[in-house]
Formats: C-alpha cells, structure tokens, sequence
C-alpha cells in the first residue's frame, strides 16, 4: 500500500490526481454522446481551436479558461456558418488547422514558447493550482448536472433526430447545448490533458464501454468507470516511471479498449 | 369503418426540395379511423408528403393542421414510422427503450418514466407481439420486428394519426401478416393510418382511400375510382399494362421500382 499513497504526501500531486479524477469522468459522459452522434472529429477539432483564445489570454494575462471558452464558442459559430459553404468535414478542417496555426503563431511570442506550447497541448495536470482545481471542478460539475438534466432528451436526438422533430423537441436548442456542453469541457480538460490528447479522453473510454454494454446508461457508467481509473492510472505511471501525465492516461485509455477489444471478440 | 371528425387536413400544400418543386398543390382530408393508402412510382412525394405533415420539411406554400378528435388532448401528434434504411441500427438501445422514445413529451422535462408510462409500454409490446423480445437489442431484430419496434413508439406515443412509409419493404411474409391483423385492431381505436407504399395489389384490397400521387394529387378516393385504369395510365404510363375486367382491373407492372427510395 505504502506506493500508493507515497506520492499523496505532495499537495500538488493531490491536486492533480483531483483534477484528472473529474476530467476524466466527465470526458468519459459528455464523450458517450459525441461517440453515439459520430462527433469525435467535430471535438477533436474544438479543442485545437481553442489554442488561439488560451494563448490570447495568456499573453493579455486573463484567466485561461474564460480565452480557450470564447475561442471554443467561436471556432464552433464559425464551423456551423461555414458548412453551408463546403462540406461539414471540410469546413472542421479549416477553422481546425487556421485557429491552431494561430494560436501557434500567438505563443511564438513568449521566450518560454516550447515548454508553454507543450503544456497546452498535453496537459499540465501537476501544475494545477487550487483556484484551477475549483474552477476545473465547477465547469466539470456544470457539464454532469446538465447532461443528467436533458439525458433522455439528448438520447433521443442521438438515436432519432426524427422522432426528435416529430415530437416537436427543440432540436437546435440541444444540439447547441451539447455543442456547449463540449466546449466547456474541452477547456476544463486543457491543464489535464492538453488540446491534443482531449479527444482520447473524450473518445475512447465511450468506444471500450461500447464494446462491453447494450444499452446507453450502462455504457455511459463503464465509461465513467474507465475514464476516471485511466486517469488515476495514468498518473501514477507518470509519477513512477517519470512520464509525461497526459499521454501517460491515454495510453492506459487505448490499453483498457485493446483489452476490450479482444475480450468482446472472444465473447461474440 | 371511419369516424365523424377531421384528423388531418391537408390544404394547397407546395413543398420544395433542393430547390425543387416536388409536391404542387396538395389538398385532402382525411377523418378518424380511415386507412388510407398513398400510391405513387419513386420521386412521386409520398416520403415528402410523410416528412412535411410530421413537421420535417417546411411548407413552399399551403397549410397542414393535425386535429384530434378530443379537444382536451394537450399535444396531438403523429406517430411517425421510418423507412427502415433510416435507423441507427448501431445504436445501444433495447427494444423496450426505443418505445419508451415515443413517451418523452409524457414523461415531460427533467423527470423519470412513471408507471403509467412503463404500462404504457408494456402495452405497445403485447400489441405488436414483441413483450418476449423488450431487453433484445436492436441490431439482434429481424426486418419485420424491427418495424414492429417502431409501430409499437408510436403506439406508446399515443398518438391519433399514424404515417408509415413503405412498412413492409424488405420484411418477410409473417411480419406483413401480423402488421396487417395489428392494424386491423388499430381501426378499433379510431387510429387513423396512412401508409405509403407502390404495392397496388395491397393499396386496393386494404385501404379505404387511396391518394393517388405523382408530385400532385391525381386521384383521391376509394380504391376502386382512384386506381382506375384513366388515373393508373396518366401516372405510370408505359409501366404498367392494364386490362379491364367484371371483377376489376387487372394490373401488369414491371416492378422495378420495389425496395427502392424516394
């Protein structure tokens, strides 16, 4: 026992183990519908789009979170205006890769460039301060109560955008809750896991409980379940075998599905 | 045999698609408990028709009102059943989950199934014949029972009206026998049924009125007057060869529109 609770004698690793905990719960729940609606493109490209707003923020010395939000909320107005234009793959390739460029170029500015750069894109989980972590724990929380909120809603706009309009549902007004939903966690995941490696967290726990479940509230725990024993996992490899914390999580993320993966063949 | 009030009225209605004009000036009533059959070749408006009286598409012109027989429903509405190319067959639900679907706007907002809505539910599945089948996935359902899944929501939905497009493509020989005797017993309850499909055999011999289309109303009433060879010959043209007969028209098509999509 003694191993697993050497590395909590440090504050600041309780803080970040704090952090990845809720990061990766909630990536885990919002991420069941992103998987279930074919979106995983759309939040991989969100999270790069909020570079620009978190190194605008940085430089202008404003809290992160509130650049990488406006900047989220932005690059999705800009994806849903252009897909009239072109395709909508298309138009998430675009506002992806400029908005990223930018923020690259923004932070090219800084003499700390590569080590700010790098910490944006995979995660800074133990320099997590204690505002961060509340801030990271009300956005989290903020995600979690309005997906229990409209659960069955977004079920069903999910599984049957028809019956949704059938039922006279307000359709866009939960497509853009969601698409809220996504962007605040994006940012809320930016110091655990960086805009890179978001999607992982994001994606692959939701694919392994799909492999393993037959419904959409089992998939969504096993989710959570793998999500947050990822994260844990993860960071005590980074602790042990000195690795960097967030691709140390999404490897045992991509681990736990190749398991899975093989299990569920054997099974079916 | 059809009940004394309006459930649908369809008025002067125009709907575009893509820029094209696909249904012009379309115009019927139809009363409660009627069965009526909507006929027409591919690209003739029947799912356009479907998807704009559900609320899918928006109306180019003309007006469209749902009417319940009991002013005191709080929400009418029309139970929609999907071609069946339409559904996520990937998604993880189960067959009882799917027609709770059909009870989200009763259930209402930031609540939980009740008991009323679990019967409800229970109920659906015994009409269709799937109770055995309600924890099945939805990928592990034949053709037929999938679209039984779907007639059961929108039983469980409650609604008055019931469209359904082209339910027995792809579906094998006993799930059209049980569709069939199901929406025999739905007449029972003043459910109004509108069904799309190009089988005419199946319009004539089931329906009690046949809207005959082809981007335009070409004939709307009972079987016999809206198939007539005139109507038949103006909509399918060399398509369909047709002899008279004492006991009625006799119908020689080359089928080639069959399982196909509009």
């Amino acid at each position: 026992m003694g191993w697993l609770l050497e590395p909590l004698a440090y504050p600041f690793i309780v803080r970040g183990l704090l952090a990845a905990i809720l990061i990766g719960g909630v990536c885990a729940v919002l991420g069941t519908y992103v998987t279930l609606r074919g979106m995983a493109f759309f939040g991989d490209a969100l999270a790069h789009a909020i570079l620009p707003g978190v190194a605008v923020a940085y430089l202008a010395r404003w809290p992160l979170s509130a650049g990488a939000l406006a900047a989220g909320i932005l690059a999705a107005a800009a994806i849903g205006y252009l897909q009239h234009r072109v395709r909508e793959d298309t138009a998430i390739g675009i506002v992806f890769s400029g908005a990223f460029a930018l923020g690259v170029v923004l932070l090219s500015t800084v003499r700390t460039y590569t080590v700010d750069l790098a910490h944006f894109l995979f995660g800074n989980v133990l320099g997590v301060s204690p505002s961060d972590l509340v801030v990271i724990a009300v956005l989290g929380g903020t995600v979690l109560g309005v997906t229990a909120a409209f659960h069955k809603e977004l079920v069903v706009l999910a599984f049957d955008p028809v019956l949704a309009t059938v039922l006279r549902l307000p359709a866009s007004l939960l497509r853009y809750l969601l698409l809220l939903m996504l962007a605040v966690t994006v940012v809320a995941s930016l110091q655990v896991v960086g805009v890179a490696l978001v999607v992982a967290m994001l994606v692959t726990p939701p694919a392994t409980a799909y492999l393993l479940t037959r419904r959409v509230g089992a998939m969504m725990r096993l989710a959570a379940l793998f999500g947050v024993l990822s994260a844990i996992a993860g960071l005590y490899l980074s602790y042990y075998l000195d690795l960097p914390s967030g691709p140390a999580m999404v490897l045992v993320c991509t681990g736990i599905f190749l398991v899975a993966l093989l299990f569920s063949r054997r099974k079916g | 045999m059809a009940g004394h009030c309006e459930v649908l009225r369809v008025e002067e209605v125009s709907v575009a698609y893509d820029g094209r004009v696909v249904l012009r000036q379309v115009t019927f009533t139809v009363w409660s408990g009627e069965r009526v059959a909507v006929v027409g070749p591919n690209g003739a408006g029947k799912s356009t028709l479907f998807k704009a009286i559900v609320g899918l598409l928006p109306l180019q012109s003309g007006r469209i009102d749902v009417l319940g027989c009991n002013p005191q429903q709080e929400r009418v509405s029309v139970g929609y059943v999907p071609q069946r190319e339409e559904v996520d067959l990937s998604f993880p639900v189960t067959v009882a989950d799917v027609v709770m679907m059909g009870r989200i706007r009763h259930i209402g907002w930031l609540r939980r199934p009740s008991r009323r809505d679990r019967e409800r539910v229970r109920w659906a599945l015994d009409q269709v014949g799937l109770a055995d089948l309600a924890d099945r996935p939805l990928k592990k359902l034949s053709g037929g029972q999938i679209q039984r899944t779907f007639i059961a929501r929108a039983l469980a939905q409650e609604a008055p009206i019931l469209l359904m497009d082209e339910p027995f493509a792809g579906v094998d020989a006993t799930s059209e026998e049980a569709i069939l005797s199901l929406l025999d017993r739905l007449r029972e309850r003043q459910i109004t049924v509108l069904l799309a499909t190009h089988d005419l055999r199946m319009a004539t011999e089931w329906s009690d009125r046949v809207l005959l289309l082809n981007g335009e109303v070409v004939a709307w009433g009972p079987p016999r007057e809206a198939l007539c060879p005139a109507a038949l010959q103006q909509v399918y043209g060399r398509q369909l060869t047709l002899w008279e007969h004492e006991r009625g028209v006799w119908m020689l098509g080359d089928d080639h529109c069959s399982g196909g999509r509009e």
